[in-house]
């Protein structure tokens, strides 16, 4: 069967039964609600005169507040026609010289001439920048008029303050000159028109699709996989005629379907927004970022179903999927939002924070000056970014077809495991990039941040099949040799960005020796989470080793250090023995004993007969 | 179907063998009987043979091709129910056969009728559009059977699929496993109630710990051990004169002559005694001339043929001896 049909066909089962009967009516409904929930509250919070939609406007920089607004325009701005007529009402019996009623329309008509008094005394006296001077002279022309008084612009009775470089001020100042002291009145309108009313709706669109592809869909897989799981409901599916493969890839887009139910009509509204009032490019990278990035985190969720959810219900999958994920995009929003030089890399590694700015991008929030990352080239991360993604969700897709399909004792071969190793790179790099000066916290943090990526594919290169833990025989040394050969790998990497020069690692012996411990027992603690049955002791013991680990790279950071800064600090050779010689002595046995249990647990004598892992 | 399995073994933790060293041929278009104990590797066996679980050692043939792995184009030959098999409790029975019919890649012009054949085959035409979890256990049961003929296979493996099932359903499963035989597809069926197998099986195999303890056709096995096994079974009329029930009187002359009584009833107004006898038929004869003289009234005396039910107790007593 060629290979689109058979995708197409393995997928049409479960297609269909996710969206079977009312089911799938019922889904089409909620997804006609969802994109007319998008266009409603686009144009409510784009032209609403409710103070909670004008609140919004206002938290997102659409909008000036009201009293900036009052300021810049010398205006009064009332909710209602009432509220306008009194405010009228009150200006009126001002400027006919009769006592003010001090009602709210009183005060507020008092304060704003009060301001406009003052700023125009201020604006008065003082030197003004040349090209505002024939602005000041109005100004001493409308205060003399409203006080009538004579202003000597030279008295020291003037108090020169006036902030002639703020356009803000100047411009009040201007509107308080030309309206000579008489504030308009103005019933509230959104300063937002209805174009804008359809760029909020392709934000919101963008956002709902954000959240649907990087968060439910995830979820959804991920809940679905320890479902099935936990149910026993795989066992007659491995037993169809499907390939392990097409099951894989059916039991993804089940799932899928519903999201794609729910997410294609937002997609339309996003495209069709940024095609008439947005940037329709942006909007595209912003599709390709949610469905890279989408498709590598319900690989991720699928997998963590799959391992989990024997031992745990597919709730507690699904909420401790909802919560990282929750997260993990709380932080990409927050990283997009306060976007700088320093930080645009982290695009490459969080889909959240790629999505987030594209979607900004698309429809032109944050300026120049703040957020989102508008002045920024982000063609480089986001482009990385993505393409990491989709090879890193192939790899996750091959593993899960042959867990599902239990066609091998390791989820990943050789070559996969070394292209995702080099993806990893790849994008850590782009989100911390050599530095300049600072060369250790390029390569140093780096390889600390890909410990954990590369422990993970270290972990699905084990032979965990289905053969007995007491069977396996786990190739540990020629393991540890590939995960020491990718993080050797990536040093060269380093070493060919920035001068080898700044690369104190490979000068200190002590600094490759603590490396060295670092990278093997990082290796060792993997594999013997991967492979062997935990005990509540072998737990508490792997926790001992991973503080270890975070003990070991600290001191490899240490003694990474140029040479005078090493000798200006003197550091102990352990550590703890600078607080005490006992815990020292204490660090020096874990020193031994860690790396020692590990490789006993992994090489303990297969009792009957030896399985290798390929 | 054939399956040849040499040596066939698996065990789950390294130390303890599920099944070991099973030696077993079940020709094509037979009924093969696993029976044994819980524990005893019957599930495992089925599970390596539907492809669905890897064998730590030994071999499994279909028609002498071996499986490859992840071989699909096999699996579409082979229906197979699981023990605690789950059924997806929100789908209805035709959603779930549809569903199954498609993962077996039946052809849409052929697949809605599949699904109706096997929803009225199994008397599940009412509840068609009910969901899963509302069904009766036996309904379920037929339910998962019918998603195990769908794709009509070559061989099917049940695992206990008469659990759950009331008297009618049995009989029901009985016929419907009859006419897949006649269809030439190989039955492996595993069961804990000897009598559902007694009567509808060709083949058997008797395990034990994880071990083969007798392999092959039922009734030549049976004939294996019923030599050793003499079993009477005599209606008797009730005595003519006072002198007390026939049966009290028989039983005296019968134990007189070292039978063992193992069962007495009522029937079609005749008493009836099974009686086991040793020492072979000559000790029967003797034992029935001494009825005779004793005023017994006996109308039959036959021979009861052993069932598999027999021959597995002996061989399990064999085995714990």
């Amino acid at each position: 069967m060629p290979r689109v049909l058979s995708i197409r066909s393995a997928a049409r089962p479960f297609v269909a039964r996710a969206l079977r009967g009312p089911r799938g009516r019922r889904l089409l409904g909620l997804s006609v609600l969802l994109a007319a929930l998008s266009g409603v509250l686009g144009i409510w919070l784009a032209l609403g005169t409710g103070e909670f939609e004008r609140d919004l406007r206002v938290g997102f920089d659409l909008e000036q507040s009201r009293h900036v607004q009052e300021e810049r325009r010398f205006a009064l701005i009332a909710d209602s026609a009432e509220e306008a007529e009194a405010l009228r009402a009150a200006v009126a019996r001002r400027f006919a010289g009769q006592t003010l009623v001090y009602d709210d329309a009183g005060y507020r008509v008092t304060n704003a001439l009060d301001a406009a008094e003052s700023r125009l005394r201020r604006a008065a006296y003082g030197e003004a920048p040349r090209h505002h001077r024939a602005l000041q002279r109005d100004a001493i022309l409308a205060f003399e008029a409203w006080t009538k008084g004579h202003v000597d612009a030279n008295s020291i009775y003037g108090a020169p303050d006036y902030n002639w470089y703020d356009a803000g001020e100047v411009a009040a100042l201007r509107a308080v000159v030309d309206r000579t002291m008489s504030p308009a009145v103005e019933e509230y309108a959104s300063p937002l028109s209805p174009i804008d009313a359809l760029r909020m709706t392709g934000v919101l669109a963008g956002g709902a699709l954000l959240l649907l592809l990087l968060l439910a869909a995830p979820v959804l897989a991920g809940t679905q996989m320890a479902q099935e799981t936990h149910e026993n409901t795989l066992q007659p599916l491995a037993g169809s005629a499907l390939r392990a493969q097409e099951l894989a890839l059916g039991l993804t887009a089940g799932p899928l379907a519903v999201i794609g139910v729910l997410a294609a009509p937002q997609l339309l509204l996003l495209l069709a927004a940024a095609a008439v009032v947005g940037h329709l490019g942006a909007a595209l990278a912003l599709v390709a970022v949610v469905l890279a990035g989408g498709a590598f985190l319900v690989m991720l969720g699928q997998l963590a179903g799959l391992a989990l959810g024997k031992v745990r219900s597919p709730g507690l999958v699904g909420g401790g999927l909802a919560a990282i994920l929750g997260v993990l995009g709380g932080i990409g929003v927050a990283l997009a939002a306060e976007l700088s030089h320093r930080t645009v890399g982290v695009l490459a590694l969080l889909p959240q924070a790629a999505a987030s700015h594209s979607l900004a991008q698309a429809f032109g929030l944050g300026d120049a000056g703040r957020g989102f990352g508008a002045e920024l080239d982000t063609t480089v991360p986001v482009v990385v970014g993505a393409a990491g993604m989709l090879t890193l969700a192939f790899l996750g897709l091959r593993a899960l077809a042959r867990r599902v399909g239990n066609t091998s004792l390791v989820s990943l071969r050789r070559g996969e495991a070394l292209v995702g190793a080099v993806v990893a790179m790849v994008l850590v790099t782009t989100a911390n990039p050599p530095h300049e000066w600072r060369a250790e916290e390029f390569y140093l943090l780096n390889l600390g941040l890909l410990s954990i990526p590369l422990a993970i594919l270290l972990m699905m290169r084990a032979p965990t099949g289905d053969v007995p833990p007491a069977m396996r025989r786990t190739p540990v040394g020629s393991l540890v040799g590939e995960f020491v050969g990718w993080a050797g790998l990536y040093l060269l990497l380093a070493a060919m960005l920035v001068s080898h020069e700044t690369m104190w690692l490979f000068r200190s012996p002590f600094a490759l020796l603590f490396a060295g411990w670092f990278l093997g027992v990082a290796a060792l603690l993997a594999l013997r989470v991967a492979v062997a049955p935990m005990t509540f002791a072998s737990r508490l013991w792997a926790g001992v080793c991973a503080a270890m680990l975070a003990i070991s790279f600290g001191q490899m950071v240490m003694w990474a250090r140029p040479a005078e800064d090493l000798a200006f600090r003197e550091p102990h050779l352990f550590v703890f023995s600078e607080l005490s010689p006992l815990l020292g002595l204490v660090q020096a046995v874990l020193t031994v004993a860690v790396p020692w249990t590990l490789l006993r647990a992994l090489r303990r004598p297969a009792s009957i007969a030896a399985v290798t892992g390929e | 179907m054939r399956i040849d399995l040499r040596n066939l073994g698996k065990t789950y933790d390294g130390d303890r063998w599920a099944i070991r060293g099973l030696d077993l041929t079940v020709p094509s278009g037979s009924i093969c009987g696993l029976i044994g104990p819980n524990g005893a590797g019957k599930s495992t066996t089925l599970r390596m043979l539907a492809t669905v679980m890897r064998p730590t050692e030994g071999e499994i043939r279909f028609d002498g091709r071996a499986p490859e792995i992840d071989d699909a184009e096999l699996r579409r030959s082979i229906g197979f129910l699981g023990d605690g098999n789950p059924l997806y409790k929100h789908m209805s029975p035709s959603e779930y056969l549809r569903f199954f019919g498609e993962c077996f890649r039946i052809p849409d012009k052929e697949l809605g009728a599949a699904v109706e054949d096997m929803l009225v085959t199994f008397d599940l035409v009412d509840k068609r559009d009910a969901p899963a979890g509302s069904l009766s256990k036996g309904m379920r049961q037929r339910l998962l059977i019918a998603r195990c003929l769908l794709h009509r296979p070559k061989l099917l493996i049940l695992d206990e699929p008469a659990d759950g099932l009331d008297p009618r359903g049995r009989s029901d499963l009985r016929a419907i496993l009859q006419r897949t035989r006649e269809r030439g597809t190989t039955v492996l069926i595993s069961s804990h109630i000897l009598r559902e197998l007694d009567d509808l099986c060709d083949q058997m195999a008797i395990l034990q710990q994880g071990k083969l303890v007798v392999a092959g056709d039922v009734a030549d096995i049976i004939e294996r051990y019923e030599v050793r096994r003499f079993v009477y079974e005599l209606r008797l009329l009730p005595p003519t004169s006072e002198g007390g029930a026939a049966s009290e009187r028989a039983r005296e002359v019968l134990v007189q002559h070292r039978a063992l009584i193992e069962a007495s009833g009522f029937e079609d107004g005749c008493e009836t005694i099974t009686a086991q006898v040793p020492g072979g038929e000559d000790r029967m004869a003797d034992a029935l001339a001494a009825l005779v003289a004793a005023g017994v009234r006996v109308v039959t005396c036959s021979r009861v043929r052993s069932r598999l039910e027999d021959v597995y107790n002996r061989l399990s007593e064999d085995r714990v001896n």
